[in-house]
């Protein structure tokens, strides 16, 4: 069980470094 | 009936001078802090900063872009939510822990580790009876400091912004997070701690306290009861910086209701004022890093005028009594809805507190918030949803505000036909997105998050107040979550695997949804140059752009939650007056 919320931490935040990468592209193609 | 008493106006005129004489001098104290500018008294601290730095291999010359800010924040939030998670689930073979607590369960574990990491400070546990003097201290107070500084250091990145010109750069997220807890947090939380010891916040690591009744009791089984097992602990040093960092999350479950954690009027003072105390300064830093104080007034005046009209609201809400109460005979003429408060503290200083706790994102509670009147509850959970930019949190607050002032200059630029502009930058369709998404997110995160649970029947098994009370129990949990207050209408069942996960998720989403593009702005114009004003230009330290900022941040928080709020509070309201 542990295991299941350490990966949900995980997976969350490097679907926000994903996100500041899509906003880095979306700022240099603005 | 009198709805403003002499001892309301002493009480928020005590408040209010207090605050606005400490918002100047350390406004200015902390934008030189941001600045590099270490006063000479904080200076014997220089050696412990530089060896942060060589332990963590830091080069604090070495600015970040943007994106590499950003990074580095969610690197260090990771790491903070993995480490609190650790400490609760490993606490039962940890040392610090006499009353021999066992581990929370995993999913509360995992809501607590996201509430003290983002600096929302929601707690479904009790902390007398749940959590260890190590959990308490290392993992709790500990992100109490680090979760503020992050989200200071992240306000300094975007008056760099602001203020610098064609500079790829906006600084260094660890030499901020660094200097924001060394030379600010720390030291005013010591002087808080001291001075909340004064008044008798108890400061102990000793085991719990089994103490002789006076007069004994018999318990609901008939059997006699000659003492009674007092909690004590490490309080007055988490309560300095619960209230200081906005976290909000009290060392014991009745929080600063308790008379071990907030025992005297003096105490209550200081605590209200603390909770303000950093958030309004911050106003004045930025004021003071852009080269124009006049803009951190006037968005402190914007902020102050919005708490006014709310603290009207709820004073004269709880002054004027529970119409339920009255039908039934009660005598609500002297002290007013008295019902979820402490006789010590009374309406106008619940009230006060109440609403100071929901404007600035802290949290913490001298009342229970579900016990006021409907619509002294909806201006508390209204206050949330605005996006927490009425003071908001230490940092993210200010953050929100200059995100609606973007939005406001934007909306200014429309009417007159003008490219928008705000400090001499231009404001482009890249920030305005990003604005629009420091909006909108936290309020989605809130209205998703109701339907969700209101849908489900998890989410409903843990309403146990039917009918429009239950459902705004149920609206101010995430209204609370998604905007990183931490405070509760008590009477929700939360400590369950599906309200631990989505408010953890909602937490999550509210903080990170908000840090990473007021960074991306803060990027943005930081490379900017810097347009010098003209005759179109609209000035942004005028009465007139207070009250446009104003409108701007009341008009969307009305759009965005009426029809929420009249399901619950509102239809409430009704209720009980027809």
């Amino acid at each position: 069980m542990d295991f299941a919320w350490l990966v949900a931490v995980v997976v969350f935040f490097g679907g926000c470094d994903l996100a500041t990468r899509l906003l880095a592209n979306l700022q240099s193609e603005d | 009936m009198v709805l403003m008493t002499t001892n309301a106006l002493v009480q928020v005129g005590l408040f209010a001078t207090l605050l606005l004489a400490a918002v100047k001098p350390l406004g200015l104290f902390m934008a030189g802090i941001y600045e590099g500018r270490i006063p000479r008294p904080l200076r014997f601290l220089g050696p412990i900063e530089r060896a942060v730095y060589r332990a963590a291999g830091i080069d604090q010359g070495a600015e970040m872009i943007w994106r590499r800010y950003a990074t580095a924040i969610l690197a260090f939030s990771t790491t903070s939510v993995l480490t609190v998670y650790g400490c609760q689930r490993l606490q039962g073979i940890l040392p610090l822990n006499p009353e021999h607590f066992p581990a929370p369960t995993p999913d509360s574990a995992f809501n607590t580790a996201v509430s003290f990491a983002t600096n929302t400070n929601w707690q479904g546990y009790g902390g007398e009876s749940t959590m260890s003097y190590l959990t308490q201290m290392i993992a709790l107070t500990v992100q109490n400091f680090a979760s503020a500084a992050a989200g200071m250091a992240v306000l300094a990145a975007l008056i760099r912004g602001f203020a610098r010109r064609q500079s790829p750069t906006i600084g260094n997220f660890w030499v901020d997070l660094t200097r924001g807890t060394l030379y600010i947090l720390l030291p005013l939380s010591l002087i808080m701690a001291v001075a909340l010891v004064s008044q008798g916040v108890i400061q102990t690591v000793s085991p719990y306290r089994e103490v002789v009744l006076l007069e004994p009791a018999v318990d609901v089984d008939g059997e006699p009861v000659t003492s009674r097992r007092i909690a004590v602990g490490p309080v007055a040093s988490q309560v300095s910086i619960k209230q200081l960092g906005t976290n909000g999350g009290g060392f014991f479950n009745a929080n600063s209701a308790h008379p071990l954690e907030n025992p005297t009027p003096l105490s209550n003072l200081l605590q209200v004022v603390a909770i303000l105390l950093i958030p309004a300064a911050l106003c004045l830093s930025f004021g003071q890093m852009v080269g124009d104080r006049r803009q951190g007034w006037a968005i402190l005046a914007a902020m102050s005028a919005v708490f006014a009209v709310m603290l009207a609201l709820v004073l004269v809400s709880e002054k004027h009594g529970n119409p339920a109460l009255t039908r039934l005979g009660v005598d609500q003429a002297a002290g007013g809805n008295m019902e979820g408060k402490e006789v010590r503290f009374g309406t106008a200083t619940s009230a006060l507190w109440a609403v100071a706790t929901t404007a600035a994102s802290c949290g913490s509670v001298n009342s229970m918030h579900a016990s006021y009147t409907p619509l002294g509850g909806l201006a508390t959970m209204w206050l949330m949803q605005l996006g927490e930019v009425i003071f908001g949190g230490v940092g993210s607050g200010l953050c929100g505000m200059l995100a609606f002032a973007l939005v406001a200059v934007f909306l200014a630029g429309l009417m007159v036909g003008r490219t928008p502009e705000y400090l001499g930058k231009k404001v482009g369709a890249f920030e305005m997105k990003m604005a629009a998404l420091v909006v909108l997110i936290p309020s989605g995160m809130v209205l998703v998050g109701t339907a969700v649970t209101v849908a489900v029947p998890q989410g409903r098994a843990g309403v146990f107040n039917p009918g429009p009370h239950g459902f705004s129990e149920v609206l101010y949990a995430f209204s609370s979550a998604s905007n990183n207050n931490g405070s509760a209408f008590a009477g929700l069942k939360a400590d369950t695997p599906f309200y631990n996960g989505l408010l953890g998720l909602a937490m999550l989403v509210g903080r990170f949804g908000v840090l990473i593009p007021v960074l991306a702005i803060a990027g943005s114009l930081a490379a900017k140059k810097h347009v010098p004003a003209g005759a179109g230009t609209l000035p942004t330290h005028t009465p007139l752009f207070i009250v446009l900022l104003v409108a701007v941040v009341v008009v969307v928080g009305a759009l965005s939650f009426f029809p929420a709020l009249a399901l619950g509070p509102i239809v409430e309201h009704l209720q009980l007056t027809s």
